[in-house]
């Protein structure tokens, strides 16, 4: 192709290859022509006035650049807004060229456009952010000053006058000497450092600071852009954490039960001044070393190990390292981060001192009921003295008389009082001393059973029905089956007088053994004539008893002592009339340990 | 069962689950001319009261089922026996218990006497007589 042949037909090709939207209109603002970029986004505008076109007015533009252009023949080049062929706005950046005529005036002006309607969302973006980021942003020219500000910064500092940095955020009258606008002025890095400012209200304020150099085209850097976050929430956070842990580590420090923390490899990770004075080492042997055979409880193994989330050992033992086996009771629980196994935490309660304590209670008990029992006492025999009395004016009656019938009423009565003051004087000893107190393995419901079973044929006699319901569950226990048969005989012997005293006739006795709440429960239910308040009142008190003939009222005091050696309460329900629950329990916790003779638990 | 020969003489109830203590009682009263009814409970004692009129009552404090302080409320609130003097006998409650004994069973009145055991008999008697003796009408 020449030359000629080229020039009409690639001319006018080019006009609508150009990526950039072109139109050419008149001196009326018409568009004569216009190329395909210009149509794809104004749409066919060939003929329309390009106000109309291109801003979707009626009337031109008031500085139409395009009329400017005609008047003065000059090139320009403006940033205009305008409104597609779909009505969406369009920035855009115009050249207005004049075409001119022979005469050297214009004859037309074609508009050259380019799109900015990207650049401008980009700028924008860009400028919201600098304005919403939630720290202090600001560009910093050589002279330290500030040049430009986004929202939090003017918020805190005001509107930037071209004031310091250095006196913004300091209060100093001269630049820092670690200024990091310097270093990046100088090496045209970025750096972060920690500064601590000043707030507007004379408050000390941590800044964390990162600076960045902003580039010109030749790589001269001329202004650096400054972030500076406020620390002080986070250092506040901090220091609360710090606190917390402070409180954590002296709670756990000083801690009277021993707590140890390990790893998920069952290494000790933590353990307190009590955990090494019960296990008889230092934190500085076993931190880092797994628990050795013996040291802790059998149970906590797979606790530590992570077989098991939680343990509770009321009590157990544990061998010091002494060899002394020490009561303790155990809690542990599986330490986990999102279901992963982390290690275990452990705490320990060495019960010497509580058992101790609760000796001593039991003691002071026994000592209470010695108090009641003298005071008692005295009751009690001043109806045997009576008796007695009774007995003697009876026969001296008899014998002034010579009546025979008298003086052996007499002696009878007085042979029944001597027999009361034997029978009185025996109970006695053996609540003062403590009867034996054998602890062996024993079931609890079988004793019920034979106890049950001793009485049936006596009771059935007196037309009472005698009966027991045992739950067979009821497993072993370590009690002192002599003196557990014993209490049962008292309370069933109370029964049995309850039962004959009531008016009702085919009076029942029930006893019941079951296990509740980790306990095993005896009862002696009876629908005798039940006691009133006084005799409720006078129930545990020694010597006191309602048998006409016989009774020493020691009973149920043997049979409470019993009870409590095992650790055990002793409680009663009565309605006068209807009858009377007498309830046993026994914590297993507390019941006697293996091998537990008088000397070990008096 | 009343026990004495004149049936005039005065009548004196006895009420103690304590047989021989109520036995003692009986022949030391019968012996001084007393016509005596005795009663081992309060329940029994009640019913037999209501078709007597004795001239004192003599109660034990603490016995089966219902203890002697029941009864005596129930004497001190029957119009038709409040007259009649009682003597509390008892060798648990101590002089002094008595009268928090009295206020907790309901603010009753303290007793026209209170013999404490073991029983001085020959005071025990002259304390029946000096009551039953005294003006009629004063009690209980």
């Amino acid at each position: 192709m020449n030359h000629a042949s080229w020039r009409p037909l690639e001319r006018e090709r080019l006009f609508d290859h150009v990526p950039s939207g072109i139109a050419v209109m008149d001196s009326s603002l018409t568009v004569v022509d216009h190329n395909r970029a210009f149509a794809e986004v104004f749409g066919e505008a060939r003929g329309q006035s390009c106000h109309v076109v291109i801003k979707h007015h009626r009337e031109p533009c008031a500085n139409c650049p395009v009329l400017d252009t005609f008047s003065d023949n000059q090139q320009r080049v403006v940033e205009e807004q305008g409104t597609d062929q779909h009505g969406r706005e369009v920035d855009y950046l115009a050249r207005i060229v004049p075409i001119s005529g022979e005469d050297g005036r214009p004859q037309v002006v074609a508009a050259i456009t380019t799109d900015l309607t990207d650049t401008k969302r980009l700028q924008h973006e860009y400028q919201t952010l600098f304005e919403k980021v939630p720290c202090f942003v600001a560009v910093i020219n050589r002279a330290h000053r500030v040049v430009k500000a986004n929202e939090s910064f003017r918020r805190m500092f005001g509107e930037p006058t071209g004031e310091p940095c250095f006196r913004l955020y300091k209060r100093r009258h001269d630049a820092c000497p670690d200024c990091p606008v310097d270093r990046t002025f100088r090496d045209g890095g970025s750096h972060s450092s920690h500064q601590i400012g000043v707030s507007r209200d004379g408050r000390s304020t941590p800044y964390l600071v990162f600076t960045a150099p902003l580039l010109q085209d030749d790589g001269q850097v001329t202004h650096v852009i400054e972030m500076a976050l406020d620390m002080t929430e986070h250092q506040d956070l901090e220091e609360q954490l710090s606190r917390a842990n402070v409180m954590r580590l002296a709670l756990v420090e000083n801690s009277l039960d021993a707590i140890m923390v390990f790893d998920e490899k069952q290494r000790f990770l933590l353990l307190n001044r009590a955990a090494e004075k019960l296990l008889g080492c230092g934190r500085e042997e076993l931190i880092g070393c797994r628990a050795k055979k013996g040291l802790l409880p059998d149970e906590t193994r797979s606790l530590v190990s992570g077989k098991r989330r939680r343990l509770l050992l009321h009590e157990t033992l544990m061998t010091t390292d002494e060899g002394e086996q020490v009561p303790v009771r155990v809690a542990g629980v599986t330490l986990k981060l999102d279901d992963r196994f982390m290690g275990s935490a452990v705490s320990v309660q060495d019960l010497r001192q509580l058992k101790t304590l609760e000796r001593e209670k039991l003691d002071a008990e026994r000592l209470g009921a010695v108090g009641e029992t003298v005071a008692g006492m005295a009751h009690g025999i001043k109806n045997i003295l009576t008796g007695l009395q009774g007995g003697m004016y009876v026969a001296s009656w008899g014998m002034q008389r010579g009546d025979v019938e008298r003086i052996k009423e007499g002696w009878e009565m007085l042979t029944r009082n001597m027999e009361r003051i034997s029978e009185l004087t025996k109970n006695l000893l053996a609540f003062s001393r403590g009867e034996t107190f054998e602890c062996t393995l024993i079931s609890p419901s079988e004793v019920v059973r034979d106890v049950v079973a001793l009485y049936r044929e006596s009771t059935a006699q007196h037309g009472i029905d005698l009966r027991a319901e045992v739950d067979d569950g009821v497993a072993s226990a370590w009690m002192d089956a002599e003196g557990m048969r014993g209490c049962l005989e008292n309370l069933i012997s109370n029964a049995v007088d309850a039962c004959l005293t009531s008016d009702k006739q085919g009076c029942s006795i029930v006893v019941r053994s079951f296990e509740e709440d980790d306990a095993i429960v005896i009862e002696v239910v009876d629908t005798g004539c039940g006691m009133d308040y006084e005799v409720k009142q006078k129930a545990f008190t020694s010597f006191f008893t309602t048998k006409a003939k016989g009774g020493t009222g020691l009973g149920l005091l043997l049979t409470r002592k019993l009870v409590q050696q095992h650790g055990g309460s002793i409680e009663f329900v009565s309605e006068p009339g209807e009858g009377t629950t007498f309830r046993l329990r026994f914590p297993r916790s507390r019941l006697p340990q293996p091998g537990t003779s008088e000397e070990d638990h008096e | 069962m009343i026990t004495g020969d004149d049936r005039l003489a005065p009548l004196v109830v006895i009420v103690d689950d304590e047989v021989d203590i109520a036995t003692y009682l009986r022949l030391a009263l019968e012996e001084h001319g007393f016509r005596v009814a005795t009663f081992s409970d309060a329940e029994s004692a009640k019913v037999a009261l209501e078709d007597m009129e004795p001239d004192a009552v003599c109660l034990d404090l603490l016995m089966p089922k219902h203890s002697g302080l029941s009864l005596y409320k129930a004497i001190v609130e029957d119009p038709r026996l409040c007259r009649c003097p009682v003597i509390i006998i008892s060798g648990l409650a101590m002089r002094e218990d008595l009268p928090g004994l009295l206020q907790r069973a309901g603010d009753l009145p303290m007793p026209k006497a209170f013999i404490d055991k073991p029983i001085m008999i020959d005071d025990f008697v002259s304390t029946i007589n000096s009551l039953v003796r005294a003006d009629a009408g004063v009690g209980p």
